[in-house]
Parts: structure tokens; C-alpha cells; sequence
């Protein structure tokens, strides 16, 4: 029951979450670390941390393998990075959750010194990375140069087609003189900003070159043309991977990897994205 | 979780009072447009206009009695919540 109504409380936030804040609505979720279900109050002590945002309507239960582990915990088996999974209101702008990330993080440096931080970002929640990271790099804050390399897990680079098809739907019933269609174009329109912010096709914030950034991205079938088109379903290829495949890019193509065979939401907890993150990090120890 | 609580009061209170609003808008358009052609019509052009008045005032008035019956609700709502968050 607890867990049905987390998650339903984080699909109220990922639709009306911007809503939510603005009312001060007792529903939105304030951002925070997160360990069974209750926000963590004491962050630890460890020096190598890896923080986990997950994505759009989502909890930090997402990250959970059908064995019961997680990206999280097997980073810690692995490499002894201590898993911190952060809960947010993914309602709210991306910028406006970078704000908080960078604030949650500032607070995890202030409360204990920290050799490194592993960033993970699923979907969403890569968005929500980059832009913290660019506004940490604005105002030179203390933890980004412990940010050594960021993983970016079905991440819409360059927007989400389905949310742009929703533009488009909502433009053209808002220009039908009709006041029935227009109290549709009003409902349609009432998605949050979150959402809003996944049409948009490129991310107004470069990847910083003094992080080691690497992407992962799934398609269902290994047919080119469907790939790029539907990519997980929710993320072409060409966005999941920023564009990689369109020329040359600033990463490395190492760096890049599309899993055949996952749909969207597969990545946040399969063996074969964790079999990659693990490679990567031993090749880079 | 009271305040959980009280924000589900608080949202399906906004969803009523919004949702009125919108519906209200569209009930007295289309109302409106049959008014219209009715009021060109000179057999039945005034006691239209009459009657166009008189419906969009009656409307008004349901529309404006769901909100606040909304709002007195709500407000009960969240003055219970608060007692027994007191209590326990």
C-alpha cells in the first residue's frame, strides 16, 4: 500500500507538480535524499557517493532489478560508492529541480568533506543532472569538481517526441472558435511544466568537458529506421544518445552505447545497463 | 501525513473551483449562441433578450453557490483534519 501510494503521489507530481508547488499544496514532493521510502537524515560520511534521479512520474523505486538489487547497491558491491537516491516533484521545471540538486548536493559536501561524486540520472532525471551541474559550474559551488563522471540512462537529450506531438494537438484545438474544443485545449494544456520541458529539441545547457560523460540508450528492435523514429519508445535513438549518431560529437564513441532490446522504461533496472556502467567504470579505474 | 491529507482537500477543492469556471464559460457561450440567432428573430426578439438575461443570472448564481459550497467544504475539511492531527 505504501509503495502504490508513493508512486501515486509521484505521478500527481509529474502531472500537476508545478501546480502543486505554487499552491504550496501539502502533495508536492520537496526534493531529498531518500532510504525506504522516508527522507535520510544523515546523509553518512562516506567519501565516494553515487546519487540516483530518477525520471518523470517515478520514485526511487524505479531503480529496483527483478532480483531485488539496483544500480545503487551494486555500485557499491563493485566500486564502494554509497548509493544516495533522490526523490523529487518531476512536475516542476528541469531548471527549477537542477536548482534543488544543486542545493541537495552543496548540502552533502557541506556536512561532510567528499572525495567524489558518481552522478546517475534516468530519463528525466539526466536533464536534471546537466542542468545542475551547469549551474553549479555558473556559480563555482564546492561539489561539482568532485564530479568526475555523470551516466545518463534513456536521457531525451533532444526532447521527447511524444510531448512535442502534444504541442502541436494542444496549438491546433486552441485555434478551434469553439468553447467546448477550447475547454479541451485548456485540459490538454494543463500538463505540467516537467512535461513541457521534454519537447524541448535541444538542451539549452552543454555538457561540461571537465566531466566524463557517458550514455546509454535502448531501442526495441535493431531495425535502423524504426530505432531512430521510436528509439525505447519514448526516446529516439538520436536523442537518448544527443545526436552521436548525426556527426562528430564531443564524446568520445566509447562513450555511447545503445542497448538493443530495452524499452524506456527497462533501463532504469536492467542487468544489461548496469553490465555497461560496470565496464565503463572499470576501464576508467 | 496530515499534510497529505490536506493537500488532497486543498487540490480537489482547486479543481472545483477551476473546474466551475471553465465549465461556467462554456455553458453561457453556447447558451449564448442559440440567444443570439433568437434575438434577430423580431416575433421573439425581446422575450429572447429577456430570457437571456435572466438565464445567464440564473446560471451565474448555481455556478457561484458550487464554489462556495466548495469553499465552505474545504475549509471544514482542513479545520477537522487540523483536530484530529491535534488529537493524535
Amino acid at each position: 500500500m505504501g509503495k502504490k501510494l508513493e508512486l501515486a503521489i509521484a505521478i500527481l507530481n509529474g502531472v500537476v507538480g508545478d501546480h502543486l508547488a505554487r499552491t504550496g499544496n501539502g502533495l508536492a514532493t520537496d526534493m531529498a535524499f531518500v532510504r525506504d521510502g522516508r527522507p535520510v537524515a544523515d546523509v553518512g560520511s562516506d567519501e565516494r557517493v553515487a546519487v540516483l534521479v530518477h525520471g518523470l512520474m517515478c520514485t526511487e523505486d524505479i531503480w529496483r532489478l527483478p532480483d531485488g538489487g539496483d544500480y545503487g547497491a551494486s555500485l557499491q558491491a563493485d566500486f564502494g560508492y554509497a548509493p544516495l537516491y533522490v526523490r523529487y516533484n518531476s512536475g516542476r521545471s528541469i531548471e527549477s529541480n537542477g536548482r534543488a540538486l544543486a542545493t541537495l548536493l552543496s548540502e552533502l559536501v557541506a556536512a561532510h568533506p567528499r572525495r567524489e561524486i558518481l552522478l546517475v540520472g534516468y530519463s528525466m532525471g539526466g536533464l536534471i543532472v546537466r542542468s545542475a551541474c551547469h549551474l553549479a559550474s555558473l556559480e563555482e559551488q564546492a561539489w561539482l569538481p568532485l564530479v568526475k563522471r555523470a551516466f545518463y540512462l534513456a536521457t531525451p537529450h533532444r526532447g521527447a517526441p511524444m510531448e512535442r506531438a502534444g504541442r502541436v494537438v494542444s496549438a491546433l484545438l486552441a485555434r478551434v472558435p469553439d468553447p467546448t474544443v477550447e475547454l479541451i485545449a485548456q485540459l490538454a494544456e494543463l500538463r505540467s511544466a516537467g512535461i513541457k520541458n521534454l519537447g524541448d529539441s535541444r538542451h539549452p545547457i552543454a555538457m561540461l568537458p571537465s566531466i566524463r560523460h557517458y550514455l546509454i540508450a535502448g531501442s526495441l528492435r535493431n531495425e535502423p529506421f524504426l530505432t531512430e523514429l521510436f528509439g525505447d519508445t519514448m526516446v529516439p535513438v538520436s536523442s537518448g544518445t544527443d545526436g552521436y549518431r548525426a556527426g562528430p560529437r564531443a564524446l568520445p564513441p566509447s562513450h555511447v552505447k545503445v542497448l538493443a532490446g530495452l524499452s524506456h522504461m527497462d533501463i532504469a533496472h536492467h542487468p544489461d545497463v548496469y553490465r555497461q556502467i560496470h565496464e565503463w567504470l572499470e576501464e576508467d579505474r | 501525513m496530515s499534510k497529505r491529507w490536506h493537500g488532497l482537500a486543498l487540490l480537489v477543492r482547486d479543481a472545483v473551483e477551476h473546474g466551475t469556471r471553465a465549465v461556467e464559460k462554456v455553458h453561457l457561450e453556447l447558451a449564448g449562441r442559440t440567444f443570439t440567432v433568437l434575438e434577430h428573430i423580431p416575433p421573439v426578439d425581446a422575450p429572447a433578450r429577456v430570457v437571456h438575461k435572466v438565464h445567464d443570472a440564473y446560471v451565474g448564481t448555481v455556478y457561484t453557490a458550487i464554489r462556495t459550497v466548495n469553499q465552505v467544504v474545504g475549509a471544514t475539511l482542513d479545520v477537522a483534519l487540523s483536530e484530529r492531527n491535534d488529537r493524535e
